[in-house]
């Protein structure tokens, strides 16, 4: 037995480097693509110009408080400017505060003090807008409020900073989100990232694939007349079939097992999560790879079995990310419901 | 002439040999096809507003004004659709995956909020449906802040002023001082006037997406075509080869030739094809050459890579890597304005072939990418002839460059 294995070996002794890249190519391009993917992924933003015609304390209160905005990119400009980034397209839209923004929000006026400056082609400004217009209407309320207890005979300032305050440590009305899943509403079950799961998927192919290429090793043992030869040494080929049998699974699901468990590693996911998807991994890459050898025998073991394997693995994958497999057995899905 | 005579072998190797072309062809088709597929559910799912229900055991003056304010704004009832319900409902309805949430105001709400304490409220969103779990997120959580500015302007009334009036005259004071801040801030609208200026140099969405699909295409083909067609011939092949003196250099730059134009071929048909659609290229000289020249690179990219003997597979796994990071940085798929900008790199062929196709499509005589282009295919061709040159002398073949 350990001699057959050893014949598999010794082929892939003959060029080391390329075999141990290719077995752990998930892994490499997890630990190389991951930092640079993340980086872009967490500074995407939309770039939106903002004008401060105003030049007031509300102004300067407004641009410092939209600075720490998620997703959008604010940059400071004078209003020819702005406009002309937004006309060339460089910026998605701009917002100019208006000279006397300060003075009509302490009049309770709101109308009009922004100029909001858009290409027909923007898409993501409204974004930008709700945070803009957030920012404004705090000072606007804070100021009413001022407004209506001055009415009363009591201190515009005071009444300000009254309002203000209910903001810090944190705003009045806030909303917590929790994620269940409708089967189970008592308790938050922990899921992995939807992108994890594509990468998961594969690295699934990936390794199904790896491992479908590998039974290429029994087309050229038995073109080349070694498996004739054995058979006519040992009057057996069961001892080869069954080391080849074993690497097999070992190329495929250990290629598979590498680049997800490095995937877990790299993005610190939750332990009981990683043990959850890696024993349903395992189960169906078991499963499908067994299936798949069977099918490269029952076939004869022909040429053209490999390619049309590649194939069914490609269309596993691409049904079951496109979410228009027209069964469930795929075994991608299958690997997809572990969740 | 014998370079030729390998061309004319490689050639007639293609034709009677179709199947790396059809599925180089075939397989990115069905690629792009089922990604739009995706797309478009996205987008269809996305018209409809979200479901979800509102669970008020509170049942006061504010929480009602609160739901009124959160489904009656203009932008978030477009998107939203927020249903009253009873606990029970809204469990039934959630678990029969009706609802993308529930949101539920406890008891006591209201007075916490005009005491200034800012107990959250609980927003159930389902597992099972991310899409419309996220966009409810985003709703409400714009929706949040001016109920905060609202809520805390009312407060700040309540506390300076109505508090200290006779007990029959606070209520009536208090709901006045609500609706009318309320009102006030669900107005927002009016905070903005607008302005819409046409772009000249924007590309727009449509044609972006048309781009995108054509240049993703355009190098999944070769990827896959470079591997599918690029096994090393068998040893006798190349044995008998070298007895008239073809060399792998000639194989090399044989293989290189056979992509490039096989690339050329495809993208002057995808750009005919795209021309059929309201994204039409002008078709001018500059349009031409950035093609012929981005046809040169790829391929010298590719001819690159044979010529360090890397097998076709690693070869295909190296190519699509470096792609998607090109591609990705190009912002051949998320518009470059949107990414980081140490993402962008100039001088990068695939930024340069993005600039060329992108300028095509706008109509404009820019030529600053041909030079970039030009280089980077002389340079990779080059680079490729060299290694093969190497290889050759390692060897101890007779070098062309000795040959007779």
């Amino acid at each position: 037995m350990l001699t057959y294995l050893f014949l598999h070996l010794n082929k892939w002794k003959k060029r080391p480097f390329l075999y141990v890249l290719l077995f752990t190519f998930p892994l490499l391009a997890t630990v190389i693509l991951y930092p640079l993917l993340k980086n872009t992924a967490d500074e995407t933003a939309v770039p939106v110009a903002i004008v401060d015609q105003d030049d007031s304390g509300y102004s300067e209160t407004i641009l410092e408080r939209i600075g720490n905005s998620e997703r959008i990119r604010f940059t400071v400009m004078d209003e020819s400017e702005a406009e002309e980034a937004v006309r060339k397209g460089s910026m998605e839209a701009a917002f100019v505060l208006e000279d006397g923004l300060e003075s009509a929000l302490n009049e309770g006026d709101v109308d009009d003090v922004i100029t909001w400056i858009r290409a027909d082609e923007s898409l993501f400004d409204v974004y930008a807008k709700e945070a803009v217009g957030a920012e404004v209407m705090r000072l606007a309320m804070s100021a009413r409020a001022g407004l209506r207890v001055e009415q009363e005979g009591g201190s515009f300032e005071e009444a300000f900073d009254y309002s203000e305050q209910y903001w810090e440590p944190e705003p009045l009305f806030q909303m917590s989100f929790s994620e269940r899943s409708p089967e189970n509403q008592a308790v938050e079950a922990p899921k992995l990232e939807s992108w994890q799961v594509l990468i998961m998927q594969v690295f699934f192919l990936y390794g199904w694939v790896l491992a479908i290429f590998f039974l290429r090793a029994v087309q050229d043992d038995e073109r080349e007349g070694r498996l004739q030869r054995i058979e006519l040494v040992q009057q057996t080929k069961v001892n080869y079939f069954i080391s080849h049998f074993l690497l097999f699974g070992i190329v495929g699901a250990g290629s598979f097992l590498l680049g997800t468990s490095g995937l877990f590693y790299i993005t610190g996911t939750e332990r009981e999560l990683v043990l959850a998807w890696l024993g349903r991994g395992v189960v169906v890459m078991a499963v499908t790879l067994f299936v798949t050898w069977c099918l490269f025998m029952g076939a004869g073991r022909k040429r053209w079995v490999v390619p049309v394997l590649v194939l069914v693995a490609l269309a596993s994958f691409m049904l079951t990310v496109s979410d228009t497999g027209f069964t469930g057995l795929w075994p991608h899905c299958l690997l997809e419901k572990g969740g | 002439m014998n370079g030729f005579s390998l061309w004319r072998y490689e050639m007639r190797a293609a034709a009677k040999r179709p199947a790396p072309l059809f599925l180089s062809i075939i397989l990115p088709l069905v690629i792009l096809g089922l990604v739009f597929l995706v797309l478009q559910g996205f987008v269809e799912e996305g018209r409809e507003p979200v479901e979800a229900a509102v669970v008020d055991e509170d049942d006061t003056f504010q929480t009602n004004a609160l739901i009124n304010q959160l489904s009656a704004e203009e932008r978030l009832s477009q998107a939203l659709n927020l249903i009253p319900m009873d606990e029970e409902q809204a469990e039934a309805a959630f678990e029969n995956g009706e609802l993308a949430g529930v949101m539920t105001i406890p008891e006591g709400f209201t007075a916490s909020l005009m005491n200034g304490e800012n107990d959250p409220i609980d927003v159930m969103t389902s597992a099972d449906d991310p899409l419309d779990a996220t966009m409810l997120e985003v709703l409400l959580d714009s929706g949040a802040n001016y109920i905060s500015a609202s809520q805390s302007a009312v407060n700040t009334v309540y506390d300076l002023h109505i508090r200290d009036l006779p007990q029959d005259e606070r209520s009536s004071r208090l709901q006045e001082t609500i609706i009318t801040y309320t009102l006030f801030a669900l107005d927002r609208g009016d905070l903005f006037s607008e302005e819409t200026v046409t772009t000249g140099a924007s590309i727009g969405w449509e044609k972006h997406a048309y781009l995108a699909a054509l240049i993703t295409f355009l190098f999944l083909f070769l990827v896959m075509y470079q591997m599918l067609d690029g096994k090393k011939a068998d040893g006798s092949m190349v044995m008998r080869w070298r007895m008239v003196d073809v060399t792998f250099v000639h194989w090399t730059v044989v293989k290189q030739l056979k992509w490039g134009l096989m690339t050329l071929a495809v993208l002057e048909l995808l750009v005919w094809v795209v021309g059929r659609t309201d994204a039409a290229f002008t078709s001018s000289l500059t349009l031409h050459l950035s093609l012929l020249f981005t046809a040169v690179w790829v391929s010298a990219f590719a001819g690159f890579l044979y010529s360090m003997q890397v097998p076709p597979g690693l070869r295909f796994l190296f190519f699509f890597v470096v792609t998607i990071v090109g591609l990705l940085s190009a912002g051949a798929w998320v518009p470059s304005l949107y990414l980081p900008e140490w993402l962008s790199v100039e001088w990068s062929p695939y930024q340069l072939t993005y600039d060329g196709l992108r300028a095509g499509m706008l109509d404009e005589d820019e030529r600053g990418h041909l030079f970039g282009l030009a280089l980077w295919g002389v340079g990779l061709t080059s680079l490729s002839i060299l290694i093969a040159l190497g290889k050759e002398k390692r060897d101890a073949y007779i070098s062309i460059l000795t040959s007779e």
